[in-house]
């Protein structure tokens, strides 16, 4: 013990004193600190829209009742455009009248941003066909897929296992290259020095690691304790697993020069080129289907063939046989049959969607698999989990999401079919998505 | 205090030090002379305790020499070609690194002491590394060599790129090493130096001693036609 206690005393002294290690020092904590503010501002941006989208989708409502109220109804314009503010239809149907879901990003989300700014984070849907706004958005930033956030994770997952690096590269080679390691070694073990350097280099990186972290927990909203105990857990044996790796490369005994190049190089494939050749065979072996984006984004066209109108009608009532009486004759199921085909288009495009989710599945499988034994892609998979920003947290909101219009789609058809206006108390106390996610979660 | 018994040390076909057989009694400086793979580095090795013989014996003090052996590794120093130490630290940190690490904590003025034995100026003493000359850290590392208290000093060649104001004041603190009872082997090029530091000089070739010569019996010029027959 007094031994490492020894070497933890001569290694700080001589660490200190250098500019380099000074300056690395303080350079990574002002760049991890500056992730933590970046994430911080993305997550708060996002915030800040999805308030802004919650806002405009009741100021559109308000203004709906607003002018249902002040409309003329006396005159044949006020008449029809009563009918347009108020009607079950039009509430389905219209553009305007729009519910807005969102993906909640997590206490700790800034810490690792993820696919956050790449999948669109909330859409205003319209009751009359889920696909038609969903999958509307383009992803926002395809350069940022390319690149990545600046996040917490950035630093911690690319940056830490640098300076890792730097700090242990030549822990054995420079004690050998100076002559100390013959004479350390006729008093200690020469493992001894070298083991409590890295004893001294992991204490020292563990500090900033958990320093920072703390400062993120200060930073997060309503953070869970146990959330922060796994990042701390994951960071904490993902950086070890660096220092494991330096200490093996550097009891082969090479020079200095060997172990930099050698370092350098097993950072460059953990964490470029491995995940980008899995990545490409991913791509390439797990392809994903377009087609729900490509033919289900339009708004449904309305045949004019009498028996196509017919078929989807009898198809409609297999799935509500509640709405089998109607009249179908025209004019009074014309307004109707939006609603029947939107519900139809979305029926269609459903096992789609369980596709497109289901080849999600197989290529993040495969890349699991294929980086199982890589600790840089196993570290930043376990961040997004924590998180909520990884793949399955995206998903289960494109299924809640789905779940929320089929809920509202479900009320308003039943509206719909009864011929029945909307009331104001309806159009003001609208189930939002907030309160559909709560319900869900209760029952 | 130093003996080596029919000691071989071969590579697969290469011998590198073959039967070699010396002694260094208490108070006595052999100076090793040879060209580059004559085995005096070898030598010092086989002392040291770095590598382990094929056959014969190294004995220290009548114990034999394995490898990484502390019972005669406490009995030891050494001062390696190159003694770049750690240029961050002062000479009187470095001193007491190596100290502590050696099991021995001495306060300021006992590590200063050590430090001015060895000759190292005392302006030079709370001074970084990085700022000394070679032959001042060479003086730092005979300090480090005193502080262990070893009764055997290995020393491979310690003046190679010193001046020779810095050489001579080598050779004095090395004689005062002797005279202090301490036994010192020495691997060098320098055949002057090997005169006047040494009590004896042995020239080695090819793994071999090929001559023992009493140091004070020999003058530079016999020796150096001496050397230069034999290489």
């Amino acid at each position: 013990m007094n031994t490492i206690i020894t070497i933890f005393h001569f290694e700080w002294k001589k660490a200190w004193p250098t500019r380099a290690f000074r300056l690395s020092l303080l350079g990574l904590l002002a760049v991890s600190l500056y992730a933590i503010f970046n994430g911080s501002s993305l997550i708060r941006d996002q915030r800040r829209n999805i308030d802004r989208a919650l806002a405009s989708e009741d100021s559109v409502f308000r203004s709906v009742v607003a002018q249902i109220h002040t409309t003329d109804t006396a005159s044949a314009d006020g008449k029809i455009a009563l009918r347009r503010l108020a009607s079950a239809t039009s509430t389905i149907t219209s553009p305007y009248k729009r519910w807005t879901s969102y993906w909640e990003p997590g206490s700790f989300a800034f810490l690792s941003a993820g696919n956050r700014d790449v999948y669109p984070y909330y859409h205003e849907l319209e009751p009359y066909s889920f696909y038609m706004r969903f999958f509307k958005n383009e992803v926002s930033s395809p350069l940022r897929q390319l690149y990545g956030n600046f996040d917490l994770a950035f630093v911690i997952v690319l940056l830490f296992p640098l300076w890792i690096i730097a700090l242990t590269f030549d822990a054995w080679s420079s004690e050998k290259e100076s002559g100390t390691l013959a004479i350390v070694s006729l008093a200690r073990s020469a493992v001894t020095l070298v083991t409590g350097k890295f004893l001294f280099n992991w204490v020292i990186v563990s500090v900033v690691l958990n320093g920072i972290l703390v400062v993120a927990l200060i930073v997060a909203d309503h953070p869970r304790i146990i959330d922060w105990l796994r990042i701390v857990g994951s960071c904490n044996a993902y950086l070890a697993s660096w220092f494991l790796l330096c200490y093996v490369v550097c009891r082969l005994r090479k020079t200095s020069v060997v172990n930099a190049i050698a370092l350098t190089a097993c950072w460059i494939l953990l964490t470029i080129a491995l995940p980008a050749i899995f990545n490409t065979v991913a791509t390439t072996k797990y392809p994903v289907t377009a087609e729900i984006f490509s033919n289900y984004i339009r708004r449904v066209q309305m045949p004019d063939d009498p028996a196509v109108k017919a078929a989807k009608l009898r198809e409609f009532f297999r799935y509500y046989p509640q709405y089998a009486d109607t009249d179908t004759s025209m004019p009074a199921i014309a307004n109707k049959l939006y609603v029947v085909y939107g519900n139809l288009s979305d029926r269609s495009a459903d096992p789609l969607l369980e596709r497109y989710i289901h080849e999600m599945r197989l290529r993040e499988a495969f890349l699991a698999w294929g980086n199982f034994f890589n600790p840089v892609i196993m570290c930043q998979r376990e961040l997004n989990a924590v998180v909520g920003t990884d793949l399955e947290s995206y998903i289960a909101y494109v299924k809640s999401a789905r779940a929320y219009v089929q809920v509202l789609k479900e009320s308003l058809t039943a509206k719909v079919f009864a011929d029945a206006w909307m009331t104001d108390d309806e159009l003001l106390h609208r189930l939002s998505f907030v309160e559909f996610l709560h319900q869900t979660r209760t029952k | 205090m130093l003996q080596a018994i029919n000691l071989t040390k071969t590579y697969q076909q290469h011998t590198a030090l073959n039967r070699l057989n010396l002694s260094v009694g208490k108070g006595e400086v052999f100076c090793l002379l040879g060209q580059n793979g004559a085995g005096k580095t070898t030598t010092i090795n086989l002392f040291l305790g770095f590598i382990a013989a094929t056959s014969g014996k190294a004995l220290i003090n009548g114990i034999e020499v394995k490898v990484n052996d502390p019972a005669t590794k406490k009995l030891i120093a050494y001062i390696p070609e190159v003694v770049t130490l750690y240029p961050n630290l002062t000479s009187l940190e470095n001193l007491d690194f190596f100290s502590r690490l050696a099991g021995f904590r001495y306060n300021r003025a006992q590590l200063e002491e050590f430090l001015t034995r060895s000759g190292l100026q005392r302006d030079a003493i709370s001074k970084r590394l990085a700022d000394h000359s070679k032959g001042m850290r060479q003086k730092v590392g005979i300090a480090i060599a005193l502080a262990r208290n070893a009764e055997v000093i290995f020393m491979d060649e310690p003046t190679s790129g010193l001046d020779p104001k810095a050489t001579d004041e080598f050779t004095g603190i090395v004689k005062s090493l002797g005279e202090a009872g301490k036994s010192v082997l020495m691997a060098t090029h320098d055949i002057f130096n090997a005169v006047n530091v040494g009590t004896h000089v042995g020239i080695m070739r090819q793994g071999e001693l090929v001559h023992t010569l009493s140091a004070p019996e020999i003058s530079a010029n016999d020796l150096q036609k001496l050397y230069l027959e034999t290489i």
